[in-house]
């Protein structure tokens, strides 16, 4: 991209691609020029309800299967006063235009990076609270689907599109998936290996504007509640029985008291027995790391494994959270965005079920203590073959400075890019002050929107507007490859709905993970975790990005989510390729080094 | 260097400064920094006095010739602790900075700045400013276990163990110095000697059960997992804490109501009520409209026995906030505990009204109904809350007892079994249903054999006292089943046990009037005349002073009592016919009744006025007769005693 716009994003050095001394701008905001003119609104009166202030829910995903990213954004509504049922109304605020969550298709296909809201024409009339959202193709058919978190009853969407024709159908009702306490984070994954994928909710507090009181700071300011002026709200897993219905699976599964004030969610195989595991970042109370007991139960090993608590024993006031391989040496590591006066948290795994917090030492601590940061999206935006880590911040408490210059929400705090330098080690790069320009940064979700092989991020900010920042890397073609995952089109059960007969594949495998070689050695693999999931209220483009790739062929080994094992060759750099399942060597289960 | 927070530094600049003219003043010949006045009308007014009166002080001092150095370094000083105390994080550097420029001899300043840069994540700024505290005071173990942590946050492990070793030349048992020590050898991979720091420092501070977490680390990395697990499990999140009088210093200077309160709430968890009501009570002070203050005071009233102003508490915070649940809901209980469930029924069902997701209002408001008789609408209520939370123990519990109050005993034993299934962890309503399987038990014998198949042949009577056994042993203190055993006892005559329950009922609810006649009547029937007397004495004053609107019956049985006892009382040391007819005269002035007219006629034989006795007796029967019922043998006996000039003895109860 070459087109320079006011820099809205971060300028930083992008080592690999500019001259020393000539800083440009890595990320640029051009969501005005590309169609998305979103403005979230929180609906606040004034009476500091917290679920206000934590809003801000984005998702990239291809509804159409064009090969694009489009993009959906989640709205708030006007909140009543205290005293007053919370509950969203059914059209718009004091009869103005009702306000709804908004879907805009890409029209990369079409010849240029452009977005058309087609919210009206997909029947996507979503009028909730929207807290965060999460994709996932519920009944096989090779299209995703989408969820809704809400502050109230949650939302199923069926994605019922054909070319050019976008129809999501509102399934909630049918399928018993309206949850309708306060969710802000949710994971698909496939439970019990039953071929369709089940739902892991994660749920927050029990605030409700009908009991809303005001919260004082210890200088006795009154401010916006933290979590632990309200009881937690337990989480939930939905367990698909097929044909768009879910079945509330949480006491079987042995999870109904862990109740824990949940803002994240990540699912993956964290143990390595071929049953996809969840980790829960929770506010202010210990993280749970749920480990799949074979479908038939899930049991919380985050104490032992070390990752519930920092390194000092304490919980954490965890928000957004995501899983990656952070240093390369083959094993998943997590890292979550914390309150300001706590600093964001990397754990590092040690292997043998054991993680530690390692973020003394990583860079990431100390630049993170006078923020609260919120969503949290893992990428090499450099494309030197190293994670880097772009967060979104904003106060949960108002900032004095900001109250005293007359700003009506004076949460607003700058977001940070922190670029990889391999062994789980960072710098924060981002030695700028925004140009008046900070938002109160909640949801950010990565996905590559031109498709031009670097990582572009949404960020959804809370009561300000959305932010499409464009990555200005420019990669040249050898420099890259993308790879997407899909099970082979199937039947399950006779209950897969397969309703879209043009799809030529089954659904993502969330929570495989995929390995390049890097050199000559088969061992020496660059791991990256594929996921919707993860960052705080979004859903992300599941697409894997290696960069710094090597001459062709490229080996590429997929460990999918059951642990077994494929390899495959790809011939060329520089394009997204499509792995399907069984069309790539065998190798059996527990091969490679792999997380 | 930490950055500062968007956009700090150009809005500091826009603000109003306090540029103080000391460039001229005769004690200063240093330049010193700006101080900005933040914007304070967010607080309290009591606070923003406090930061005026800093500020004033300062003022006066800069146009005072006479003011010294020290005065000046003070006066920025204590501006510098109020701002940090109040997270003005900018101003309370520059104050700070002043200070230690003004008066570089006082290691508060450097202190204060330390602990503000540290919390700022500045741990570089931090531990200079501590070297500079250490220099002055090279004593200060608070600054060197600062130092030390501050060091080790920089990855500086060699200086760090200095500081740590340091702190313990000079106190040996200094938890928070061990624990140091331990990380870094953590750091360094000897997991051997980081354990053996970690234990010492848990053995010197048990209560810094994050320490356990440490152990738990360590024991992992040397394989020895099953221990790890065990004190990972033990780690409840609290801090290694030392001595930090500088520290403490500061934030005795919070005059908030928030500061107050959450004093008063430390103070409660402690369970130091009358502290927590004196802080609750400067809270009040701090802010006289805020219903939750007022709310506090009640909840400390109730913890020091005192129902009556803690009822006024509570009925003042929902007159300030009338969608406020819980002084609807302490309120409800507070009146369902004195038996006014007409009353309770209503505050629970506000609380519930309130928010309906608060399930135990709505159980409990169940349970007022169900004592008010209405009991169809106890299970409606209770039916929906178990629609919602199937398991919720105290509604299947509140549903089983209404259940036994319709005399549908055979539902009420499976909604109470049902409780035992669900709730294992809420041994409360475990031990209330057992009390009342033993209640229903004892009443309805068959329906307990026919329960419980193959146990036909054991005894009604084994499993009554099985199931209060359970009781007492989840709830150890719970009175109705005390109550409820004590009868028991009684029936069978073990008297002195049966009081010793009716006393331990009468400890958890010392207004139950009718458990002090209980008692009363099992020390009487065990011929222990002197302690029921001191019973019933004590009774009637714990039932009048919990409630002062106390029903008229149920005192009235403790007064008859008394007055019978002490005229009929075959023990002549505690006779007391005087005594004996003023309670009786009281009783006859207040609520006339040929029971009250029978206990006057005692109470007069036993002074002697045999006649005046007789005379009452005979009217007495005469009236009995009159509203067709047929006196008793014992009615008649004492009047033809009256009229030969015998007192009464032992006649407790008209039948």
């Amino acid at each position: 991209m070459s087109v320079r716009l006011a820099v809205i994003g971060i300028a930083a050095m992008s080592p690999a691609h500019l001259a020393a001394g000539d800083p440009q701008p890595v990320f640029v905001d051009r969501a005005a020029e590309l169609g998305v003119d979103f403005v979230h609104y929180n609906g606040m009166i004034g009476h500091l309800y917290t679920a206000e202030h934590m809003s801000g829910a984005v998702a990239l995903f291809d509804y159409d299967n064009d090969g694009d990213l489009d993009l959906y954004l989640g709205q708030g509504h006007l909140l009543p006063p205290p005293g007053e049922s919370g509950s969203p109304p059914a059209s718009g605020d004091t009869g103005a235009p009702p306000r709804m969550d908004r879907l805009f298709r890409n029209d990369l296909e079409r010849g240029a990076l452009h977005f058309t809201d087609v919210t009206e024409e997909s029947g996507l009339a979503a009028y909730g609270y929207a807290m965060g959202a999460t994709v996932g193709d519920i009944d096989n058919d090779g299209d995703p689907d989408l969820y809704i978190l809400n502050f109230g009853p949650n939302e199923l969407w069926r994605n019922d599109s054909q070319p050019g024709a976008p129809r999501f159908t509102n399934i909630t009702e049918g399928s018993h998936t309206a949850d309708p306490r306060w969710s802000a984070a949710a994971s698909f994954f496939d439970l019990d290996r039953d071929g369709l994928l089940d739902l892991f909710v994660g749920n927050y507090v029990e605030f409700r504007i009908a009991t809303h009181k005001p919260c004082s700071s210890a200088q006795g300011i009154v401010e916006y509640c933290g979590p632990k002026a309200f009881r937690g709200e337990a989480n939930r897993v939905l367990r698909n029985q097929g044909g768009g219905k879910f079945e509330d699976w949480t006491s079987r599964l042995g999870i109904a008291d862990l109740v824990a004030g949940t803002l994240g969610t990540v699912a993956t195989d964290f143990n390595g027995d071929g049953w996809t595991d969840i980790y829960v970042a929770n506010d202010q109370k210990p993280n749970s790391l749920l480990l799949n007991d074979e479908g038939a139960a899930l049991v919380n090993d985050a104490v032992m494994a070390g990752a519930a608590v920092n390194a000092a024993g304490q919980p954490e006031a965890s928000m957004g959270v995501v899983a990656q391989d952070f240093n390369d040496d083959g094993l998943v590591d997590l890292f979550m965005t914390h309150v300001y006066r706590e600093t964001n948290t990397l754990y590092l795994n040690l292997g043998d079920g054991m993680w530690e917090d390692a973020t003394r030492g990583s860079g990431l601590g100390p630049p993170s203590f006078p923020y609260t940061g919120f969503g949290v999206a893992a990428m090499d935006y450099d494309l030197d073959g190293v994670l880097d880590l772009y967060i979104a911040n904003g106060a949960v408490t108002r900032i004095e400075e900001q109250i005293r210059a007359g700003d009506p929400y004076p949460l607003r705090q700058p977001n940070q890019l922190f670029r990889g330098l391999g062994g789980g080690r960072f710098e924060d790069i981002a030695d700028f002050e925004h140009p008046g320009t900070a938002e109160v940064g909640r949801g950010v979700a990565r996905g590559d929107l031109d498709n031009d092989g670097d990582p572009d991020l949404v960020v959804a900010n809370n009561l300000g507007p959305a932010w499409l920042l464009m990555n200005e890397t420019e990669p040249s073609p050898s420099e890259w490859v993308g790879i997407d995952l899909r099970l082979p089109r199937r039947d399950v059960e006779g209950d897969g709905v397969q309703n879209n007969a043009e799809n030529r594949f089954g659904r993502r495998p969330l929570g495989a993970w995929v390995g390049l070689q890097n050199g000559d050695q088969a061992t020496n693999r660059t791991w990256r975790r594929f996921h919707t999931d993860g960052s705080y209220a979004v859903g992300n483009d599941p697409r894997i990005l290696f960069a710094a790739v090597g001459a062709a062929p490229l080996s590429v080994v997929v460990s999918w989510p059951d642990g077994e094992s494929e390899s495959f060759l790809l011939d060329r750099p520089g394009r997204y390729e499509t792995l399907i399942r069984g069309s790539g060597e065998a190798i059996g289960a527990g091969l490679t080094s792999g997380p | 260097m930490a950055r500062s927070s968007f956009p700090r530094a150009a809005l500091v600049a826009a603000a109003a400064a306090a540029w103080l003219p000391l460039a001229n003043h005769p004690a200063v010949a240093q330049d010193l920094e700006q101080v900005s006045r933040p914007r304070t009308d967010q607080y309290e007014q009591v606070v923003r006095d406090q930061m005026a009166s800093a500020h004033d002080e300062l003022d006066r001092l800069q146009n005072d010739p006479e003011a010294t150095p020290s005065d000046l370094a003070a006066a920025f000083g204590l501006l510098g602790q109020l701002y940090l105390l109040y997270d003005y994080p900018e101003p309370a550097g520059a104050a700070l900075r002043n200070a230690e420029v003004l008066d570089a001899q006082d290691p508060r300043w450097p202190y204060y700045l330390a602990d503000l840069t540290a919390r700022e994540g500045d741990q570089e700024t931090a531990a200079a400013a501590l070297d500079r505290v250490l220099s002055i005071d090279p004593g200060n173990v608070a600054a060197q276990i600062r130092r030390g942590n501050a060091l080790l946050e920089l990855g500086r492990l060699d200086d760090a163990e200095r500081d740590y070793s340091g702190a313990l030349d000079r106190d040996p048992r200094q938890p928070a110095a061990r624990l140091g020590l331990g990380r870094i050898s953590y750091e360094r991979g000897d997991f051997e000697q980081a354990l053996e720091h970690f234990r010492e420092a848990i053995q010197d501070q048990p209560e810094g059960s994050a320490i356990h977490h440490h152990i738990g680390l360590a024991l992992r990395r040397l394989g020895r997992r099953e221990e790890a697990a065990a004190h990972f499990e033990q780690n409840e999140h609290r801090i290694v804490v030392f001595a930090d009088p500088m520290k403490d210093r500061v934030d005795q200077l919070n005059v908030s109501s928030e500061a107050h309160y959450f004093r008063g709430t430390s103070a409660l968890r402690r369970g130091d009520a009358r502290g927590a009501l004196d802080a609750f009570l400067l809270a009040l002070e701090a802010k006289p409209d805020s219903a939750r203050n007022v709310f506090s005071t009640g909840l400390a009233l109730i913890e020091l026995g005192n129902k009556q102003a803690a009822e006024a508490r509570m009925r003042q915070a929902i007159a300030l906030d009338a969608n406020y649940r819980e002084p609807n809901f302490n309120l409800a209980l507070i009146l369902a505990e004195r038996g006014d469930y007409e009353a309770a029924e209503h505050h629970f069902g506000r609380a519930a009204e309130i928010d309906p997701a608060d399930f135990e209002a709505s159980a409990r408001r169940a349970d007022a109904l169900t004592r008010l008789g209405r009991i169809e609408e106890a299970v409606e209520v209770l039916n929906l809350v178990l629609e919602s939370e199937p398991a919720m123990p105290v509604a299947l519990l509140t549903l089983g007892a209404a259940y036994q109050a319709a005399g549908r005993p055979e539902q009420a034993w499976g909604k109470l079994q049902e409780v035992l299934a669900a709730a294992p962890g809420a041994p409360r309503e475990r031990a209330e249903a057992h009390y009342r399987l033993a209640v229903i038990a004892n009443e309805n014998p068959a329906l307990a054999a026919n329960v419980a198949p193959g146990r036909e042949d054991a005894s009604t009577a084994e499993d009554v006292l099985n199931h209060l056994r359970n009781a007492l042993e989840l709830d150890p203190g719970l009175p109705e089943a005390h109550a409820f055993h004590g009868r028991l006892l009684a029936q069978q005559g073990q008297y002195p046990e049966a009081a010793s329950h009716f006393a331990r009922a009468i400890s958890r609810n010392p207004a139950n009037a009718g458990w002090h006649r209980d008692r009363a009547m099992a020390l009487i029937l065990g011929r222990r005349y002197a302690a029921a007397r001191g019973a019933l004495t004590s009774g009637l004053g714990a039932v009048e002073r919990a409630n002062p609107e106390s029903s008229e019956a149920a005192v009235d049985h403790l007064r008859i009592l008394l007055s019978r006892l002490l005229s009929a009382c075959p023990n002549p040391q505690i006779r007391d016919g005087r005594q004996a007819l003023g309670i009786a005269q009281r009783l006859m002035a207040d609520r006339p009744s040929l029971e009250h007219a029978e206990t006057m006629a005692m109470a007069l034989a036993e002074m002697g006025s045999f006649e005046q006795a007789a005379d009452i007796q005979q009217q007495v029967l005469a009236e009995a007769e009159r509203r067709g019922a047929e006196p008793s043998a014992g009615q008649r006996q004492r009047l033809r005693n009256y009229v030969d000039g015998v007192p009464a003895r032992e006649p407790w109860f008209n039948p």
